[in-house]
């Protein structure tokens, strides 16, 4: 029998709830709602946690109310209720968290608390069905840039690499911000990239050939190698290259991105690559992993663009994942965690 | 002794500068630490981590403004490494207590045996504090790896042993 469950997203600027359907391996988005406060936060340079969480506030109840409504169900009609309880900015986490336990209270539903990095890779479901055991994971957003062994999505997952400095897209924030470009940067740094030399600038790959790292990431050194190429330019009075700039750039990271990736593939012997998070919706990061991806006869599955960003969807997939496994609910005390874990994934 | 000044030659160097400090803070200190970036802000918190145990890995804090890590003081006592990226914050001009609670972080930072230490946290962060140490962090434009990296004390009592270790292991320096 098919199972209905109600994802709710709260992590950052994005105030999403959907509905998704589950039976088998099968895996149907009913209704997917969301608002954004993020013209608020763009002046700033960045999410402010006070006014994301003020917004949230606003959001909650009619985002909520029209992912129901637009899936033409009911609470009643829900068979679990999700929440992503972490990692995220705190004050934000608090209002999508409270507000699920509220409603499975008021509805007597089940209600789950669960990782929001985590359901990054859930989103694929929507477009490819239920993750295969032995697969690959691979998230990466503007604050999480994390390779995974997927024994048995989402029961038995181990971390198998991490970024030890910054993540893949706080690296083009930050080097956006110096190029004058607005926040965030992605979307302006992959156009802009499209017009440039992917090779006109030497970008540095982090511990690209370090054995001992072989799946940790580190994009310190290419905000700095950039950063740095920027300055003296800027010295010598010379016109910025932005777009050869934002092309090397992109460049590197794809290249390190996916090599990596591939290389997980490979060590664990899996067959299916799983990727995720904002970020992943750079189109030279889609069409590096693509190619390589087909070369190494791995199936990748990454999901379409408004799946990549933080949505209630994957969070619905992954409480449909949880529900169908039959892994215990949270209780009504189960608390935020703005830095939860991913080893544990606390499942 | 309220300032010195020391050269590292490379990443590795500006983390040993952190791990360095770290035996001289004590709960309620506000490191701020201001430069470009890339400068070595966060590698230098790496390094404060490294000398005090931290529990889990420092990373950029940017993401989620700030980030709570689980310390050890010199002494032994247990306490709280709270890492702030203050730069959105201050583009904002707000209240540091105020974006503080939003954040979820506890004001009573003595009491919780807790450290601050903030990247960009100047002209924001001082009213956490009447204990602090401006660290600031310089590129230089002809060799790629060298860092000149200044210490400023304001109220900050540990300077002065931290210099006589820096001179044991970094040699001569300007101070």
């Amino acid at each position: 029998m098919a199972i209905k469950v109600l994802g709710i997203e709260s992590s950052c600027d994005e105030t999403a709830a959907a509905v998704c359907e589950a039976e088998g391996s099968d895996r149907k988005i009913l209704s997917n709602a969301v608002a954004s406060s993020m013209d608020f936060h763009a002046r700033f340079g960045g999410v402010i946690p006070e006014i994301a969480s003020r917004a949230h506030l606003e959001a909650f109840a009619p985002v909520v109310r029209n992912a129901l409504s637009s899936s033409s169900l009911s609470l009643s009609d829900i068979d679990a209720i999700a929440v992503s309880a972490g990692p995220g900015l705190a004050g934000c986490l608090a209002v999508g968290t409270s507000g699920a336990k509220g409603l499975a209270l008021g509805s007597g539903k089940p209600f789950f608390a669960l990782n929001h990095v985590i359901a990054h890779l859930a989103a694929s479901e929507a477009e490819f069905g239920k993750i295969p055991d032995n697969c690959a994971g691979l998230v990466v957003s503007g604050g999480h840039t994390t390779l995974f062994r997927l024994e048995k999505f989402p029961s038995r997952i181990f971390v198998a690499g991490s970024t030890l400095d910054d993540a893949a897209g706080e690296c083009f924030d930050k080097i956006g911000r110096l190029m004058g470009l607005p926040y965030p940067a992605g979307a302006a740094i992959d156009s802009l990239a499209k017009k440039g030399d992917p090779f006109a600038i030497k970008v540095p790959q982090g511990l690209r050939g370090r054995k001992d790292r072989l799946f940790d990431f580190s994009f310190s050194g290419v905000k700095t190698s950039v950063a740095r190429t920027i300055e003296k330019m800027r010295e010598e009075n010379r016109p910025l290259p932005v777009e050869d700039i934002c092309a090397s750039l992109a460049e590197s990271v794809a290249e390190v991105l996916s090599r990596k990736a591939i290389e997980a593939c490979r060590h664990f012997g899996s067959k299916v690559l799983v990727v995720g998070g904002g970020f992943s919706a750079n189109s030279q990061l889609r069409s590096k992993l693509k190619a390589k991806a087909e070369e190494n006869g791995i199936e990748l599955r990454i999901p379409s663009l408004p799946l990549c960003t933080d949505n209630g969807a994957m969070v619905s997939l992954l409480g449909a994942d949880l529900l169908e496994e039959g892994v215990t609910f949270s209780p009504m005390d189960a608390s935020i965690d703005s830095s939860m874990p991913l080893d544990l994934a606390s499942f | 002794m309220e300032k010195m000044k020391v050269e590292t030659k490379n990443s590795g160097e500006t983390k040993e500068l952190g791990k360095l400090l770290s035996p001289f803070l004590s709960p309620g200190d506000l490191l701020i630490l201001r430069g470009p970036l890339g400068a070595g802000k966060t590698t230098f918190t790496q390094g404060l981590g490294e000398g005090l145990k931290a529990e889990r890995p420092i990373i950029s804090p940017t993401f989620t403004l700030a980030r709570e890590v689980k310390i050890q003081f010199k002494d032994g006592k247990k306490g709280l490494l709270i890492h702030v990226d203050a730069w959105r914050l201050k583009a904002r001009g707000g209240d540091i207590f105020e974006e503080f609670e939003a954040l979820g972080i506890e004001d009573d930072f003595e009491g919780n045996n807790a450290l601050v230490v903030a990247e960009w946290g100047d002209k924001i962060a001082e009213p956490l504090s009447d204990r602090i140490l401006y660290v600031d962090f310089e590129r230089n434009m002809e060799r790629e790896n060298l860092r000149s990296v200044s210490f400023t004390s304001k109220g900050f009592k540990g300077l002065e042993g931290f210099e006589k270790s820096v001179e044991a292991v970094f040699g001569s320096f300007v101070s």
